[in-house]
């Protein structure tokens, strides 16, 4: 019990060191590459919106 | 001599084409790893320094990248390297480096003015004081014939090509090499017009082959023509004089030394051992022969034994058009800064500059623009005398003339001021 | 320079140009070829069965697009020497990293099932029971990684890339009518029965197959595994060129054959359509068998280790086939673990094998926006790209495709789970 509570700690740590060190995006933000990232979020969300809405008329 | 380069082990001196130690199988530790794929070379301006050799092995095994110390053996059999510590630290292909075979071989080569001339179809190497130099790249078409498998054609018409296919250019004819050269970008240019690829000049010949052993410098000096031989002869330094005329029949050295002016055929025969130099002597012409002979057993160095008879002659009367005539009939003369004018019975009575024909109109007399005060030598004068006029004049050459004021010939500035010569020191 | 030097000169670079070649493809080849994987090869049939040959023109137009997209990838492995994983993480920061890692990781776990589905399927018909198919499967999988070295599993994927070309004979073993080929694969048309949901579902099907994110990250990781430089981008393309001038001929093949032998007998999966087959022609049929097992191994070995690849690039394990298990534990354990779990689910009896099939399909394709359009974004970033940034020609293209992917896709994802949205 004691071993997989350390080994999810060690990759806790390691998911946070890897999130540090790519904390800063390297891609020169322009108007182009901000539209489209934030057109991505969009999209994606409303994705997963449609398909929790469709979970939930099936649960119903 | 660069150290870091120079090979511990001690390989023997020779002459390579790249094509024939391509493909030799490598062996370390006496277990063949692979194959010599390629020569990563360093530009040097007289020759390449050969830096690395590139192993290509079997079973997609990355290239390995030797570095020449590492090379014990180099034949157009086989190649041993020494044992490598670290293999992975030499799959490393070494940054900015040149392949002979990936950048150069099978280019394009272009002259001076662009003109595409040949392509590279071998190179020439040399292995001395356990380096490796690419002296030259080949464009001969026998070259080429060999590349693309019919070596049986190259022997049968090895006699009859012999003279007419010589195309090894030397690596300093080259020009440094073009930084965006790739595998296929880039092309080889040459310092020189095509017309003249055949006529290297000598000094440039003699610089290459001092770089290289005994027997790659005969080999290429057999390939020279008389006259550019005895030229590129009279360019090297002693060491290197006497490999090469101890390399050939001393027939062919009696040839070359014809050639030369008296001083310099006995300045390239002093450096010989007493026996060849006797017996080249006794071939050349009777005259030279026999002055050469007298430089060379006496000490006092009589002028006498040094005039060159090659020269221009004119009378008074003759014009500048005639004088410009004689010119073009003369470029093999020794002395061609002067041109010098005797009466009938070749008497010396004046001398002009060669450069002051140009600014004299045709029909002017020789007479009219002749400088009578003339600073001459006699034959019964020694070197010593001569060479304190030159120091004082600094002429181009000194006529000669013998008791009676008569013309003998000229002494050249070189044959006093730039030779050895026992009477002067 | 006289013709017979210029004739040498053009020779000798002719010549040098193949033996560069042959010696820096293989990604683009593997890639393509193993883009035509058992779902590929399932969706072929399936098309074949309900269309016939009326729908080779669209295939067709499926090669250049991949060609366009999968390019990228070389240019951008090659000018950075990172993955695709890495790269994703070192431009748009984690958020979109852990995003394009899991959605990865994710569809290529579904998809490695439904290459076992096929392969399973594909040797029982041979009378092979599923769990001697997936032990097979592992150790083929184990024995081209041993050497550790990229060159050899590469020349062992090519093997199973000729394999996978083994439809070719069966086309011409059957006698397809040539002239409506023709006809069909040059001019585009609605084939017979209009616009309907299932014609929909099948050119998502095939465009699904043929432009996947797995795609995307095998061919960087393989193009920077391999070594490939800036001034090797040149071959790369080309590489991608016949790579996926291939997966069309092995597309438009599978269709052509099945459109002969089945057409108007819809059919389910790609091992229906060999056991349909068997008794009109064995040989045909043997073969469509035969190379359903080719390509679900190949795409199983591919998609494997291109979510591999990304968990190495990411968490910073050693990952490359150069080197041995020993000295990267971790890129092969997961390289097995991945195997393994898609084999296990397979074996599971009664699993819902179908359903699974759609889910990957309709996950992929919603989530395949993104990866291009990061795709696109990275390939314009003059700074890390310099002069290999995508040209006007480029963009045009790529941008377009996108653009009809995205729309297209989006209709799907959403039509899928209501299917009485637009009706």
């Amino acid at each position: 019990m004691k071993s997989i509570s350390n080994l999810f700690r060690k990759l806790v740590a390691q998911v946070g060191a890897i999130n540090r060190e790519y904390a800063v995006p390297q891609i020169e933000m322009t108007t182009f590459t901000k539209i489209c990232l934030i057109g991505l979020r969009i999209y994606l969300f409303a994705l997963i919106g449609l398909m929790i809405f469709k979970f939930i008329s099936v649960v119903k | 001599m660069n150290p870091a380069i120079s090979n511990s082990n001690s390989l023997p001196e020779e002459l390579f084409r790249f094509s024939g130690l391509r493909k030799r199988p490598v062996l370390l530790d006496g277990k063949r790893i692979g194959r010599l794929a390629d020569l990563i070379i360093e530009d040097k301006d007289v020759v390449a320094e050969v830096t690395h050799v590139c192993i290509g092995r079997p079973f997609g095994l990355p290239t390995l990248f030797v570095p020449w110390q590492k090379i014990q053996k180099l034949t157009t059999e086989v190649v041993v390297i020494d044992s490598i510590p670290d293999e992975h630290a030499l799959e490393v292909e070494p940054y900015g480096a040149v392949l002979l075979m990936d950048y150069i071989m099978d280019k394009k080569v272009l002259d001076v003015e662009g003109r595409e001339v040949e392509v590279v179809y071998d190179a020439v190497l040399t292995c001395k004081e356990n380096r490796l130099f690419v002296v030259g790249v080949d464009l001969s078409r026998r070259s080429m014939l060999r590349r693309i498998g019919l070596t049986w054609l190259v022997k049968l018409t090895q006699g009859a090509t012999d003279g007419i296919d010589n195309d090894t250019v030397a690596w300093n004819l080259v020009e440094p090499l073009p930084e965006n050269l790739g595998s296929f970008k880039g092309d080889i240019r040459l310092k020189v017009f095509k017309d003249e690829l055949a006529k290297m000049p000598p000094v440039d010949v003699a610089r290459i082959l001092e770089v290289l052993s005994h027997d790659q410098r005969a080999a290429i000096f057999a390939e020279l023509e008389t006259e550019s031989a005895s030229d590129t002869l009279e360019e090297l330094e002693p060491v290197a004089q006497r490999s090469v005329i101890a390399s050939m029949p001393p027939k062919k050295a009696a040839e070359l030394i014809n050639e030369m002016t008296p001083a310099q055929a006995a300045d390239v025969l002093s450096v010989l051992p007493w026996s060849a130099m006797n017996e080249i002597v006794g071939l050349l012409h009777h005259e030279t022969g026999t002055k050469v002979r007298e430089i060379l057993a006496t000490f006092e160095g009589l002028i006498a034994n040094y005039v060159v008879t090659d020269c221009v002659k004119l009378m008074p009367e003759n014009t500048v058009i005639e004088a410009r005539r004689a010119y073009q009939h003369a470029k093999e003369t020794e002395a061609i800064a002067y041109l010098y004018i005797v009466d009938s019975n070749g008497g010396l009575l004046g001398f002009i500059e060669s450069t002051e024909l140009l600014r004299a109109t045709d029909e002017t007399r020789l007479r009219e623009i002749m400088n009578e005060s003339v600073v001459s030598v006699t034959t019964d004068q020694t070197l010593k005398d001569a060479e304190e006029l030159f120091e004082r004049y600094e002429f181009r050459a000194l006529p000669v003339v013998d008791a009676d004021g008569k013309m003998q010939g000229v002494i050249p500035y070189r044959d006093v001021m730039e030779l050895r010569h026992i009477s002067l020191e | 320079m006289n013709f017979i030097a210029k004739l040498f000169y053009n020779f000798r670079r002719s010549l040098k140009s193949i033996r560069m070649f042959l010696a820096l493809a293989g990604p683009g080849i593997i890639v393509m070829v193993a883009d035509n994987d058992a779902g590929g090869i399932t969706t072929y049939t399936a098309t074949g069965a309900q269309y016939g040959t009326h729908l080779l023109w669209f295939i067709i137009l499926l090669g250049p697009v991949a060609y366009f997209v999968q390019e990228m990838t070389v240019r951008l492995g090659a000018v950075t020497k990172r993955g695709h994983a890495e790269a994703i993480f070192r431009a748009f920061g984690p958020f979109w990293g852990w995003f394009s890692l899991l959605d990865l990781v994710l569809t290529d776990w579904l998809t490695m099932i439904t290459e076992f589905i096929g392969m399973t399927a594909a040797l029982s018909i041979f009378h092979v029971p599923p769990v001697i198919t997936v032990v097979l499967c592992c150790l083929i999988m184990g024995a081209m990684i041993l050497s550790g070295r990229y060159w050899t599993w590469e020349k062992a994927a090519l093997v199973f890339c000729v394999l996978n070309l083994i439809y070719i004979p069966a086309a011409f073993y059957i006698h397809p009518p040539v002239s409506d080929i023709i006809r069909h694969s040059f001019i585009p048309h609605l084939p017979p029965g209009g616009w309907t949901n299932a014609l929909f579902f099948l050119i998502m099907a095939n465009i699904g197959t043929t432009i996947a994110p797995w795609m995307l990250f095998f061919q960087q990781s393989s193009v920077v595994d391999k070594g490939l430089r800036e001034k090797d981008i040149k071959f790369g393309k080309i590489d991608t060129a016949i790579g996926s001038f291939l997966t069309v001929v092995v597309a438009a093949v599978l269709i052509i054959v099945c459109g002969k032998l089945l057409y108007g007998q819809p059919v389910e999966s790609a091992a229906e359509a060999a056991i349909k087959i068997m008794p009109t022609s064995k040989f045909t049929g043997t073969v469509i068998a035969i190379g359903l097992f080719d390509a679900g191994l190949l795409g199983a070995i591919c998609i494997s280790l291109a979510s591999s690849w990304a968990f190495g690039e990411v968490f910073g394990w050693a990952h490359s086939l150069n080197q041995k298990i020993k000295e990267a534990p971790w890129f092969y354990a997961y390289y097995f673990f991945d195997i393994a779990l898609a084999g296990t689910v397979v074996l599971i009896p009664h699993a819902p094998l179908v359903l699974i099939t759609l889910f990957v399909q309709v996950i992929a394709t919603t989530l395949l926006p993104a990866a291009l359009v990061f795709l696109i974004i990275l390939l314009n970033d003059k700074k890390t790209m310099g002069k290999h940034t995508n040209s006007l020609f480029e963009n045009i293209a790529n941008i377009s495709i996108v653009a009809i992917i995205i729309v297209l896709s989006t209709l799907y994802g959403v039509s899928t789970p209501f299917p009485n949205l637009f009706q």
